[in-house]
């Protein structure tokens, strides 16, 4: 009964966090122009994060180590030092833009512009990962951001043209302003928006920091399989519910402000602060992970202590890290960037970074030497490949 | 000089290439700030609908109205760098600034007059969003 209770947690909690700024911004933003013509991007994008996070996850449970420990090791400082480059320099962007949603959440509660938001979310999230578990910090940030199944919700309340969403599905949209070339460019958003590289760090450390054996390797696999692909479907609730109500009347959404918008539409105030719950707790759980993320990356390649597992005095370099990223962060959005470009530019670059991010994961999870029996089959090789 | 008159040909050419595309790439970007406005002007006439209907609330009404004044501000920027090398498409941007900035302008009126009020009459802004349409429909006719 626990194991059962254990695996329903780990999948809810998979589902509700695999939506982030990024998801929920170019899923709207895509399905306002158009319409659920790119949900392939969606479905190849969460086939990608599947078979990787579930190959890091068998990596580190199989070896008791991480990811960028093992990165280092196998293909030796030089090369490894680019894959930290540009797997850190994405992380950084994507906790900015994390930061930024956590303050436009909070500012369609409040009125009160995000700005001002801006350093309460940052403060939050580090007190939150100096004194919180790591088990309750994710199992509470997942669950919560299950509101989010309001956009599916909002979809139905809707009642569309369920034909004419599924002809959008197998036909490019086309809208007199939209060119060829912006319609690639959201299709490689929306893979990037789906394989942020911070979700397969923070799994692999993730499952380090829980002590994951070989026998946990079932469980990680479900919790992938299944809680990943919900969470997809959740990403194309939320480009659907723009699909019906913002594309016929030509609104293309710039600002989060404007995902609400069809949300009231179907279901009134209540569904609109369901859903604003779900985005705060999301873009909160995101931007914890990719926080710990930049922690885990260098002091994983650096040999530092790391990890939640070690109170903070044993880990002094992971954590001093992660308030240095966090005041990155801040000072980034102090500038008055938009986040919502910010979010852009984070889901674009991590799609085009992909090669330099993903091929080492491959490499050491193919090499027999580190994952004995439970090395890639031939199968998940060929996925993985093709994918890359 | 049979090759300098061939080569005078193709400069000739790519120089009228570069300046039709030019022309198109202006016309492009009037049409993108024209775009922008209208959405900006929608998602304004939407959010507040849905606020009278008290099917959302006046937080996010009121972010989606700063947000939308914001991003049509954006647009009417986004005019300034165009460079004017004909009547014609002078014309066309003078039409589309105007728009622009009767949309800029209700945005602004409404924002202001839901922050004071909490209420707002949405008759500037699809007069304004009418306006906006027009030029737009003008412009892609004519591209």
């Amino acid at each position: 009964m626990k194991r059962i209770f254990g695996l329903a947690l780990g999948i809810l909690t998979a589902i509700g966090g695999f939506v982030d700024i990024g998801d929920l911004v170019t899923n709207a933003v895509v399905g306002s122009r158009f319409g659920l013509s790119l949900a392939w991007a969606v479905v190849v994008g969460v086939i990608g994060i599947c078979v990787f996070a579930q190959m890091s996850g068998r990596v580190a449970a199989v070896s008791g180590r991480a990811t960028f420990e093992l990165i280092r090791e196998r293909l030796g400082p030089r090369l490894a030092v680019m894959n930290l480059g540009a797997s850190f320099l994405i992380n950084l962007m994507t906790l900015t833009a994390e930061i930024g949603g956590v303050a436009l959440a909070l500012q369609l509660v409040s009125s009160v512009n995000y700005l001002l938001w801006v350093p309460f979310a940052a403060i939050a999230v580090w007190l939150v990962i100096w004194r919180v578990k790591f088990k309750i910090m994710e199992n509470v940030a997942g669950l919560v951001g299950l509101c989010l199944i309001g956009f599916a919700v909002g979809l139905f309340l809707l009642g569309p043209d369920w034909g004419q969403l599924g002809r959008q599905v197998l036909q490019e949209v086309s809208t007199s302003t939209e060119k060829a070339s912006t319609y690639w460019f959201y299709a490689v958003a929306l893979f990037g928006a789906a394989m942020t590289p911070y979700e397969v760090f923070f799994f692999s450390s993730g499952a380090v920091e829980e002590g994951w054996t070989t026998e946990d390797l079932a469980e990680s696999r479900a919790n992938v399989l299944v809680g990943f692909p919900l969470g997809g479907l959740l990403s194309l609730a939320i480009a659907g519910c723009a699909a019906v109500v913002l594309l016929p009347q030509l609104i293309g959404v710039t600002a989060l402000s404007q995902v609400m918008l069809p949300v009231a539409m179907a279901g009134g105030k209540l569904l609109l602060a369901l859903i604003i719950l779900g985005i705060v707790a999301a873009t909160a759980g995101a931007a914890l992970e990719t926080t710990l993320s930049a922690g885990y990356t260098i002091a994983q390649f650096l040999g530092w202590p790391w990890g939640k597992f070690r109170p903070p005095a044993q880990a002094a370099r992971f954590h001093l890290l992660m308030i240095i990223c966090l005041v990155v962060g801040i000072g980034t959005l102090m500038t008055g960037v938009d986040p919502i470009q910010v979010t852009e530019f984070s889901v674009v670059f991590s799609a085009v970074a992909l090669p330099l991010t993903y091929l080492p994961i491959l490499i050491v999870a193919n090499d027999p030497e580190y994952m004995g029996e439970h090395v890639n089959g031939q199968v998940l090789m060929v996925w993985g490949l093709s994918i890359w | 000089m049979a090759f300098w008159t061939r080569i005078g040909g193709l400069v000739l050419c790519i120089v009228l290439l570069a300046g039709c595309s030019q022309q198109s790439s202006a016309t492009d970007d009037l049409i993108h700030a024209l775009t922008e406005t209208h959405s900006a002007i929608a998602s304004s006439i939407l959010a507040i609908q849905l606020y009278d209907q008290q099917r959302s609330t006046r937080a996010v009404t009121d972010t989606v109205l700063g947000d939308m004044a914001k991003q049509a501000v954006d647009a009417e920027s986004a005019l300034e760098p165009i460079s004017v090398d004909s009547e014609q498409l002078k014309s066309d941007r003078d039409a589309a600034l105007a728009a622009i900035q009767s949309g800029v302008a209700a945005l602004f009126t409404s924002r202001d007059n839901f922050s004071q009020h909490g209420a707002v009459d949405t008759a500037d802004l699809k007069s304004a969003d009418q306006q906006v349409n027009a030029v737009l429909n003008q412009l892609r006719a004519s591209r």
